[in-house]
């Protein structure tokens, strides 16, 4: 995996493991603590907490592509905050409680599908490392896509959002949705994938717009 | 075809990925272009955010319309649509995690922490009302509903798979089975009452619970009227009596009792004992009854061994009664054979002859490798017809030629009596009925793909041992004298799960 730029080093490495957040049984009183360091601060839960909320819909996003049910997407990103919260571990920068967030949601992931005993369609490996490694890197810009998607949804005709619906809401495959609507198959990829388009088409104007408006 | 050639058939493509609808080369293909080309994976990425938030957007509408139906119904007004908002969860969330992160931080200041006590539950949390706690894994005839003194304007009720988050519950009628996220299971028997505090946390205000933890880790306290339970990785079921006093029975491990009405100390209550306690704080010891409580439904595997087929695994040619050793025909665990790599680990079962001996082919259309497993430390359940044996393996062959065979099946067999007596049952009456199952796999040419098989058998009450076989079929052709039988046909990753399924108790 090429480095993100603007990561930390230790950031940098496409093994996960060798991320430094640690975990340690306090043997006075059997409560989850960190290792505090004497060099480098560590972030307080309310930092913890801004850069979780603030890449929510990624991190969700990365378990959607294990699971592809966007309810259990959601649940993986609550149990990651509540790992995060219950101080098992400790974080020395935003970029480490991100990349712990995408690692522990994978996990989270794999999880539900045994849980589940749902056959996995998920990426390999490899490319769900890639897709992470570019959504940690992902800028300012990043952090209001989602917010501007939100705006564009409530824009779409009830056809189209009725379309949207069926598939990642009640999480039917595209052959059930054309079943249901009484369409060929190609028909309803083809729908999906011009509503696709038209969303990021309007997220990025949205996004330009805010930018201009700010600069 | 050149997936970069048009945006928009991309799209479809990555589409029609995400839906699992690509048949393997045309999946190979799209993965190879995402390794390769990060305008595809921004592509994916998109698709896949704008999946979570459709999601997100579209739950909330529904959550929000259902309120709104809810309280229309109430006041006799028909049912409106209405516009979707900001969901609930996203301005609740945040808030509700700053405050619980101020709540952690007041706590370590204010209380002493005691070795294995509550402070080492996560229900700091508490005041996160959107996270969820625990799932319904189990509900036989349930009629499960969040208690109006959770301060909702009506009952909201919840079937199989739901989520629940803090609050209370009443399990009006039948039998439910939650699991919570914090690694324990309740086996909850109607009527009871109920609150979910965090993932590790509960309060049984009224009725019976069966807790079982899945692990020595796992800690877990159930409050009671008259005290806490707190256990030690273990196994135990709590009935609170319409007076509030409470009894407590513990069926495997320990558990500590905090009485809240008396100074006495904490009660260590062992294994096959039971106690009960008043809400003046009497503890008196009582009958243990295990069967008066609801059973858990639980997963026992590691009854197969050696089912990863890795290096050094034994395989014996020949009839084998004992448990736990594989027998059959010539098999032979290889790392890579003919560029076909393990599914898991460093080794995979190839199988060579449809006999014993591996210079020249039998008659016999199939090659087959079993292992007997011990049921008997589980008859009791079995015996009530709860217990379902799960074998799932996966199955894979080299790309061979129109003479190739392809068929590989899973074969389970149950016997009331043991291995050596089954084997002559079997050669005396071997069309007498049996407990049997098999599914069977076609599998395809490409080596790429490790199919799975699955096989279900729901054992007999009298069941005592298991015979699991894996074969594979000559069902093209039967090379009869030939030196080799199969091109390259391979098991692995074999699983086994005795399903004990769960039950209401007895106590009512």
């Amino acid at each position: 995996m090429a480095p993100a730029p603007g990561l930390p080093q230790v950031l940098r490495s496409a093994d996960s493991e060798q991320l430094r957040f640690r975990e340690k049984i306090s043997p006075m009183s059997g409560f989850l603590v960190c290792i505090r360091s004497t060099y480098v601060m560590e972030l307080s839960e309310q930092d913890i907490l801004r850069v979780l909320m603030r890449s929510r819909d990624r991190v969700a996003a990365a378990a959607w592509l294990v699971v592809r049910d966007t309810q259990a997407a959601e649940d993986v990103f609550q149990n990651v905050a509540i790992k995060a919260m219950t101080k098992e571990v400790c974080f020395e920068s935003d970029g480490a409680v991100l990349s712990w967030a995408f690692i522990t949601a994978r996990r989270e992931a794999v999880d539900w599908l045994r849980r589940h005993r749902r056959e996995s369609v998920a990426p390999r490996a490899q490319i769900l490392d890639l897709l992470e490694g570019e959504w940690m890197a992902a800028g300012l810009r990043e952090d209001h896509r989602a917010a501007a998607l939100r705006e564009c949804l409530d824009e779409l005709t009830g056809k189209s959002r009725d379309l949207l619906r069926q598939r990642y809401f009640n999480g039917l495959s595209c052959a059930d949705v054309a079943e249901r609507v009484g369409a060929k198959l190609d028909a309803v990829y083809k729908r999906l994938s011009r509503l696709h388009q038209m969303l990021k088409d309007c997220v990025e104007n949205r996004l330009d717009e805010t930018e201009a408006a700010e600069a | 075809m050149n997936l970069n050639s048009h945006n928009g058939e991309l799209h479809e493509r990555l589409l029609k990925y995400l839906d699992d609808a690509l048949v393997p080369h045309e999946k190979t293909l799209v993965e190879e272009l995402l390794v390769e080309d990060a305008d595809a994976r921004e592509i994916l990425r998109e698709l896949a955010l704008q999946a979570v938030v459709i999601g997100d957007s579209e739950r909330a509408t529904a959550q929000t319309q259902a309120e709104l139906r809810r309280v229309e119904n109430y006041r006799g007004v028909d049912d409106q649509e209405v516009p979707p908002r900001w969901p609930r969860s996203r301005v609740i969330l945040p808030w509700a995690l700053a405050a619980t992160s101020i709540c952690v931080c007041l706590a370590l200041v204010r209380h002493e922490v005691l070795p294995g006590q509550v402070a080492r539950d996560p229900s700091i949390l508490a005041n996160a009302d959107d996270l969820r706690l625990a799932e319904i894994r189990f509900a036989a005839n349930a009629d499960l509903v969040a208690s109006p003194s959770s301060g909702k304007a009506s009952e909201k009720s919840f079937d199989e798979d739901a989520r629940l988050s803090r609050g209370f519950y009443r399990l009006k009628s039948g039998f439910v089975e939650l699991e919570f996220f914090g690694g324990v299971v309740l086996a909850v028997e109607s009527p009871a009452e109920l609150e979910l505090i965090s993932q590790r946390e509960a309060r049984l205000l009224s009725g019976r619970v069966t807790v079982e933890a899945s692990d020595d880790d796992t800690t877990f306290v159930l409050h009671t009227p008259v005290g806490e339970v707190l256990d030690i990785g273990t196994r135990y079921g709590v009935y609170v009596a319409d007076d509030g006093a409470t009894e407590t029975h513990v069926f495997e491990g320990q558990v500590d009792i905090h009485p809240t009405a008396t100074r006495e100390s904490v009660r260590r209550v062992n294994a096959a004992s039971a106690v009960r306690v008043t809400k003046s704080g009497v503890v008196a010891p009582v009958p243990s009854s295990e069967s008066a409580f609801p059973q858990p439904s639980r997963q026992i595997r590691n009854l197969l061994l050696h089912s990863g087929f890795e290096p050094a695994t034994e395989l014996h040619v020949a009839d084998v009664v004992e448990v736990g050793s594989w027998w059959g025909d010539v098999c032979r665990i290889v790392r890579v054979d003919q560029s076909v790599r393990p599914f898991a680990g460093e080794g995979m079962l190839l199988f060579q002859s449809t006999g014993k001996n591996p210079e020249k082919a039998a008659p016999t259309a199939a090659s087959q490798l079993s292992q007997w497993i011990d049921l008997t430390p589980y008859k009791a359940a079995i015996a009530d017809g709860r217990g379902r044996a799960v074998v799932s393996c996966r199955f894979n062959r080299v790309v061979g030629n129109e003479l190739t065979d392809s068929q590989f099946s899973i074969h389970l067999e149950s016997f009331d009596v043991t291995p050596q007596e089954a084997k002559q049952r079997m050669k005396s009456q071997p069309d007498a009925p049996r407990s049997r199952v098999s599914y069977q796999l076609l599998s395809d040419s490409n080596p790429q793909s490790w199919e799975r098989a699955e096989a279900v058998l729901k054992l007999p009450t009298d069941a005592r041992y298991l015979l699991v076989t894996i074969l594979a079929f000559e069902n093209v052709s039967n090379d009869v004298g030939a030196t080799t039988e199969f091109d390259g046909h391979f098991a692995d990753d074999l699983q086994f799960h005795l399903v004990i399924d769960p039950a209401p108790g007895t106590g009512r």
